[in-house]
């Protein structure tokens, strides 16, 4: 049976919700920043599978604005992994808890 | 045929990784399985036609962004005790439940949408670097140029954020001419 577009919608689908997954139950921040990272991913796969469904491009440009914003979410989110780890010496969401009130 | 066995080939390497990204213990292994799930995800990019991402997928994703998560990954050096989980096992499995149902939702709601579309007829050159060059200097000129600050700003607030806080005077030792 030939992949149609739905298929790959359902692997889009089942990626992103793996990474809803990983960054609900995690704990340890690089591991939650990688489950976003897949989040992306999945949306970015949508966004190609239907580029190709409907023939045109507008999808693919939107997913290498994608994969630009997810470059620089990387960048920042691990320099604030960083810079906690240096300041508090723990990489664990749920002990960072100053602005939870 | 072909297209079909590399597509479920790569589906369920894909999804398997990406479960193991997020269910195992040591950050190290999370990051490579998450490079083998986006290296196969550039295969799929691929077999829709979209060459030029796929690449760049390969070489952005892959490539730099992945080698960022592990350098900081060996900087970091976390303990044993740093990467456990910790036990609270039933919590997470109500999560990972919740999520679930939220798969089976969006299943049923593409499926009703979209079960029976079939692809496009393309022309060859389609996803080619001329074409989707065009359509990012010409329709998506705007957004380009947006993306291209936000990076700028993301630079600048990198540096300022890693930066070590500067070494203000304490208050004891200041000079009661300066306040």
């Amino acid at each position: 049976m030939n992949p149609t577009p739905i298929h790959y919608v359902i692997v889009s689908a089942i990626l992103f919700t793996t990474g809803i997954v990983g960054v609900l139950t995690r704990r340890n921040m690089l591991v939650v920043l990688m489950a976003i990272e897949l989040m992306l991913n999945g949306a970015n796969l949508a966004f190609v599978a239907f580029s190709r469904m409907h023939g045109q491009l507008d999808g693919q440009a939107v997913a290498i604005f994608v994969m630009t914003v997810a470059a620089a979410e990387a960048a920042i989110g691990l320099a604030i992994v960083v810079q906690i780890f240096r300041q508090r010496g723990t990489v664990r969401v749920d002990e960072t808890t100053l602005l939870k009130g | 045929m072909m297209t079909a066995l590399a597509f479920y080939i790569l589906a369920t390497l894909c999804v398997v990784m990406a479960v193991l990204t997020v269910t195992l213990a040591n950050p190290v292994t999370c990051a490579l399985s998450l490079i083998v799930c986006l290296m196969c995800l550039a295969g799929l990019f691929a077999q829709l036609a979209a060459g030029y991402v796929a690449i760049l997928q390969v070489l952005v994703y892959a490539g730099a962004i992945m080698v960022l998560f592990l350098f900081v990954v060996m900087l970091l050096s976390l303990s044993e005790e740093e990467t456990a989980e910790g036990k609270s096992g039933r919590t997470r499995l109500l999560k990972s439940l919740v999520c679930f149902a939220f798969l089976v939702d969006l299943y049923v709601f593409v499926d009703q949408s979209m079960g029976a579309r079939e692809f496009a007829e393309v022309q060859q050159d389609f996803g080619s670097l001329a074409g989707l060059g065009e359509a990012l200097f010409t329709r998506f000129l705007v957004p380009f140029e947006v993306i291209s600050l936000l990076l700028t700003a993301a630079v600048v607030g990198v540096v300022a954020i890693t930066r070590k806080p500067l070494a203000l005077p304490q208050p004891a030792e200041r000079s009661p001419s300066s306040r």
